[in-house]
């Protein structure tokens, strides 16, 4: 069940990222005045660094950051913080460009049999990971034995290596992988941040060596991880990426661009972490909080980001418990609730109306016309399913700041209908014991009203709707915290997942929104923002729409 | 403070005699003019608590979107928080709560602990070494970490927090009825109501605890303070109160989200926690210095 | 004075031992499952049950106990669920910027606190002890994330002098140091005073004075020496306080110590970190305690050591 949907998750992955194209890289929407101490020009946009004007590899530059990194082994990496790092050091076979399009890194091409169960890829030639090991085809096959044992019980294993078969070495520069089954998205898996590569001596040394010290190609050497202090890299001025010849006639990188070392520090406050911007502490910063962002746009040495991500926020209702077994009172809930104010309130203005389960960057996205704000259609819904005077019911969520934000909107909000939330915000260890650990069905369940953000880290529809929606991902499986059971919905899935014609794909989940939005299993908030923020002499630091920083081509004046 | 004393009143015997002291300390009390103003302070702040919900201008959670983050004015004196809420009514309502979680947490702190360091100063042997390696266990942790530690099992939530702060309160309170214990139980009042055939029970509350009473009611007065500040730590580390409860703590943590653009939302629910600490503080220096024999000369 | 050390030191062990024991059964009774956060917010059930499976989370609890004494005894503090680093690197490294921290903050807090003291209690029911024991006062009734707020945006931000985050450098210390020492300072200024106002009651500096001694050599050569030892005694007290308080400030300047760790291994429920912590807590202050209970005989020779 879970392999198939991996397959075929992956399958859609390619065709999704071209998808996420026409939305990313527009971070156009910060606005700061004049970059202090150059000729750089006010207004919405900076001046373009000439070329080799750029003195970013001289300079040293910290970023702060607002968790601390888990480890630094790729494939047990969760966490979109620490995978953006890891791609800062380690190229994958396969990676991404600024908007998100795959791309050939160490390798040069690969050739698929026609059921996709084998692939023969072609490796980079003239490359050596920053420890000197040579990259070739052993490299290559040191990695894919690694991500293949499952008895290291790394955190990405099932998500890629559920498919490996066996692989093997053709000649020094060709390797031939085979998969249990045909998977026509196996490339786009490689893409995945979890596949970069990492040298076969650190693999030899241990799973512990790859977690404290990863060793790979990239733009940048790792320097030293302080646990809770700091992370450092430092420029590899001799990656292939600057070498034209290499990268097969453009260079990935202007050669000018890149800093001498880059310094990643968590700073969990988010009021301290705009401090530091302020005071020229850091000149990077993400997420910087919405709250803050005016405080920064006004500020004449700082420059604010702000780009649409993927993720959407959602209230997930037990619809299998009273009252929310009745989509009307569902609806009403939708309708209750004012999105504008909404966002300006708990989003400061930066975050956009969802219009569908998946946001819009996600491939195969359909929307639908947004729920007017309508407390008198609220209160019509209510009295028709039996609750003319509204009802007491317990929101539970994971007690942080902007959760507790929404919770108190939502609860004001709320109050207009009758509706009585009590709020419940935990932890979010005891969150997940409460709500994901359970095993019984969704009227034994102890939540009935629940807040959460998802998306889905691949880009692809799958991912944005089967973990939160079908009758498989019902606790403690995956997340349909809805305990939402439609067969039509399954129907509309199952038809997605077993077919590789785009149109009958398009087709099967512009069915599936459309029926999700009736049903209303979950509302549809928000549609989050990335927001972020440099020093306004930096150039070309920006984040994927998954949220992890790109800072590939960055530049830096005086 | 006091010039001289008119008698002799560190004996034991006079102690027992709860009149002459009581009049005396007031008397000491009232010559310490800043302990007076926190008193003072104090029942204005118990009034507010009582009563403050009828009389402020806004209800706790009348939202006002237009109306976000500004700073102080006529209409909101202390300005406003992220929903448009008039912060200075939020204050006002949260007076109770604030003083409730200090003055509970310690109350039962102070029970637990008057009645663990009676028991173990009385009975001595295996009960009183069991007693105070608790209590010692209980004082290896810092504060806040055993705090932490409790919410982390309890859930957070303001019962929780009462219980936290409850739990390392008590050891205080144990060891210092356990030391008057210790030193009254020997004396010829005890020995005398012994001899008349007196029960334990009888001895423990009716003699021995109004003997150690002044260095409680010191205790007590002090610990409220410092149980409003690790309440509000506790906010401050999202173990605290529930929104939207109008806890000084979880304002005072909310609005530091502002504090760049809006300096009021923390600045008006720190000082509120920081007079009132002051207020409890002070009051506690007061009447030590007043109940205290030995410090007045 | 050597046997007396030695059989406190002896004594530490069975105290240990139940921590060891107490903590490690404590920490499980934490509602929350470590393989879960470890394995991330994405993660199906196949993915946590990976995890608990290579963090050995699914071996009865008696075999991991076992198993963690054992390492202990080999100077293995286990490995970190949530890192999957060694316990020993990630709290070392921190150690010294807590201890750094807490020795800044109580450095200060001494000098500060012993000099308002005197003052305060030298002039006792004058305006200059009223002045000095409201300060006092005051600084034990600010809460302390709120002064390392108001700090920061005064001179990180504003001022620019100090640095907002982070560890290493003397600039560093400074606001988090001033954040976390205020409240000690005002302990020990309250205790220095008190217990000068005590000293400057006793026979032997009547006699000083009546000698025609200076007051400067009344004060700091006679009185004050002779209150240091409830000063030491506060001052070593406080110790423990200042590495609760350590939790909170460093989290306001996101300083790498052990309080940080402590707030975040507890987020993931890290148990061989947490466990670890509370071990260094706890054998922190038991060295502490012992240590001023040592000084404190030393200074005072009337102290039978029993």
């Amino acid at each position: 069940m879970r392999m198939k949907g991996y397959k075929l998750m992956a399958l859609l992955m390619a065709a999704a990222m071209t998808a996420l194209t026409a939305c990313s890289g527009s971070g156009d929407s910060g606005s700061t005045t004049a970059a202090s101490g150059t000729a750089a020009a006010g207004g919405e946009t900076q001046a373009e660094i000439p070329e080799g004007a750029s003195i970013s590899q001289q300079q040293d530059v910290v970023a702060a950051v607002n968790v601390d990194f888990t480890t630094m082994d790729p494939m047990d990496t969760s966490d979109t913080l620490s995978g953006g790092i890891q791609r800062m050091i380690m190229d994958g076979l396969f990676g991404f460009d600024d908007d998100m399009k795959i791309y050939p890194m160490l390798a040069t091409g690969y050739e698929a049999n026609e059921d996709a169960t084998e692939f023969t890829i072609t490796l980079r030639e003239g490359i050596s990971f920053t420890d000197g090991t040579p990259w070739n085809a052993d490299a290559a096959l040191a990695n894919f034995a690694k991500w293949d044992d499952e008895s290291l019980g790394l955190k990405r294993t099932t998500f890629l290596c559920s498919v490996l078969d066996s692989f093997e070495k053709v000649d020094d520069y060709t390797i031939k992988v085979y998969l249990t089954e045909p998977f026509g998205a196996f490339i786009s898996n490689l893409a995945h941040p979890a596949c970069v590569i990492m040298s076969p001596k650190q693999i030899e040394a241990g799973v512990e060596a790859c977690a404290e010290a990863p060793v790979g190609t990239g733009q940048y050497t790792f320097v030293e991880w302080i646990e809770g202090d700091h992370l450092t890299v430092e420029l590899n001025p001799d990656w292939w990426g600057y070498d034209a010849e290499i990268c097969g006639g453009t260079a990935l990188a202007d050669p000018d661009a890149g800093f001498h070392s880059v310094t990643f520090r968590p700073v969990t406050e988010s009021a301290t972490r705009v401090a530091m911007i302020q005071s020229g502490d850091a000149q990077i910063i993400w997420p910087t909080p919405t709250e803050s962002v005016s405080v920064l746009e006004a500020d004449p040495n700082v420059t604010s980001y702000t780009d649409e991500g993927l993720v959407v926020r959602y209230i997930m209702l037990n619809t299998q418990k009273e009252p929310y077994t009745d989509k009307r009172v569902r609806q009403a809930i939708d309708y209750a609730i004012d999105k504008d104010a909404y966002i300006q309130v708990v989003k400061n203005g930066l975050s956009t109306k969802a219009d569908s389960v998946i946001a819009p960057a996600v491939q195969y996205h359909k929307g639908n016309e947004v729920r007017p704000y309508d407390v008198e259609k609220a209160k019509e819904l209510l009295a028709e399913a039996g609750y003319p005077d509204g009802f007491t019911t317990t929101v539970m969520y994971s007690n942080t700041t902007a959760n507790q934000k929404q919770a108190e909107f939502l609860k004001q909000q709320l109050a207009q209908v009758g509706i009585n939330l009590e709020l419940n915000g935990m932890e979010s260890a005891i969150l997940n014991e409460r709500i994901q650990d359970v095993n019984v069905p969704g009227s034994e369940a102890e939540v009935e009203f629940y807040i959460i953000g998802w998306s889905p880290s691949t880009g692809d529809a799958d991912w944005g709707i089967r973990p939160l929606l079908s009758i498989e991902s019902e606790p403690p499986m995956s997340y349909n915290i809805s305990y939402f059971e439609n067969e039509e919905l399954e129907g509309y899935i199952q038809a997605a997942l077993s077919s590789a014609d785009d149109e009958v794909r398009r087709e099967a989940y512009a069915k599936a929104q459309d029926l999700v939005w009736d049903e209303c299993p979950l509302i549809n908030l928000c549609v989050d923002s990335n927001v972020w923020a440099t020093a306004n002499n930096i150039q070309n630091v920006k984040l994927y729409p998954d949220g992890a920083i790109n800072m590939k081509n960055a530049k830096m004046t005086n | 403070m006091a010039k001289k004393k008119t008698s002799g009143s560190a004996g034991m015997n006079e102690r027992t005699d709860i009149k002459t002291p009581v009049s005396e300390m007031i008397r000491k009390f009232k010559k310490q003019k800043n302990a007076v103003v926190a008193l003072f302070f104090i029942i204005v702040l118990v009034i507010i608590a009582l009563v403050g919900e009828y009389l402020v201008p806004f209800g706790i959670n009348e939202y006002d979107y237009s109306a976000i983050l500004q700073g102080p004015s006529m209409a909101h004196w202390f300005g406003t928080d992220e929903f448009g809420r008039d912060l200075f009514s939020r204050i006002i309502c949260g007076t109770r709560i604030s003083l409730a979680v200090g003055l509970s947490a310690v109350t039962v702190g102070a029970v637990c602990g008057t009645v663990l360091g009676l028991l173990g100063g009385y009975y001595g042997g295996i009960v009183d070494s069991i007693i105070m390696r608790i209590c010692d266990t209980l004082f290896a942790f810092p504060g806040i970490i055993l705090a932490i530690a409790i919410v982390a099992i309890l859930g957070s939530g303001l019962g929780n927090v009462v219980i936290a702060v409850a739990v390392f309160s008590t050891p205080t309170f144990a060891r210092l009825v356990r030391s008057r214990t210790l030193a009254l139980k020997h004396s010829v009042f005890v020995q005398a109501a012994r001899n008349l055939g007196a029960s334990d029970a009888r001895i423990l509350f009716r003699h021995i605890l109004p003997g150690a009473f002044p260095e409680i009611i010191v205790q007590f007065t002090m610990s409220v303070g410092s149980s409003i500040l690790t309440a509000s730590s506790l906010s401050f580390l999202g173990m605290g109160a529930q929104p939207p409860t109008p806890e000084w703590g979880l304002l005072l943590s909310n609005g530091r989200n502002y504090m760049l653009t809006s300096l009021h939302a923390t600045l008006f629910p720190g000082l509120a926690i920081f007079l009132t600490v002051l207020s409890f503080n002070i009051l506690g220096d007061g009447l030590r210095d007043a109940l205290d024999p030995k410090l007045t000369d | 004075m050597l046997r007396y050390t030695v059989k406190r030191v002896v004594g530490m062990i069975p105290t240990l031992i139940i921590v060891v024991t107490f903590v490690f059964f404590f920490v499980r009774l934490i509602p929350g499952d470590p393989a879960r956060l470890v394995a991330g917010e994405q993660a199906t059930l196949q993915d946590v049950e990976a995890v608990r499976e290579r963090l050995g989370l699914n071996q009865p609890v008696y075999i991991q106990y076992f198993k963690y004494v054992a390492g202990l005894l080999q100077g293995d503090l286990g490995t970190s669920l949530r890192t999957s680093r060694p316990v020993l690197t990630e709290v070392s490294a921190r150690y010294w910027n807590t201890m750094a921290l807490t020795a800044a903050s109580l450095v200060w807090s001494t000098i500060a606190g012993v000099l308002l003291g005197v003052w305060s209690g030298k002039n006792r029911g004058k305006w200059q002890d009223f002045t000095g024991m409201t300060v006092a006062v005051s600084g034990i009734s600010l809460p302390n994330f709120w002064i390392g707020f108001l700090l920061i945006m005064l001179f990180s931000v504003k001022l620019r002098w100090f640095p907002t985050t982070g560890a290493g450098t003397w600039k560093n210390l400074v606001l988090p140091a001033i954040t976390l020492g205020t409240s000690i300072a005002a302990i020990i200024a309250r205790f220095t005073r008190s217990s000068i106002v005590e000293v400057l009651k006793e026979d032997y500096i009547r006699t000083a004075r009546a000698k025609g001694l200076r007051e400067k050599t009344v004060i700091w050569g006679h009185a004050f020496r002779n209150s240091m030892i409830s000063v030491v005694t506060v001052v070593g007290l406080q110790f423990g306080f200042l590495l609760g308080g350590s939790v909170v400030t460093e989290a306001v300047f996101a300083y790498p110590g052990l309080g940080s760790l402590l707030i975040e291994s507890v987020n993931y429920r890290d148990y061989p970190a947490i466990q670890s912590l509370i071990l260094i807590f706890s054998l922190q202050f038991i060295v502490i305690n012992l240590i001023v209970d040592i000084l404190y005989a030393a200074l005072n020779p009337e102290i039978k050591l029993s």
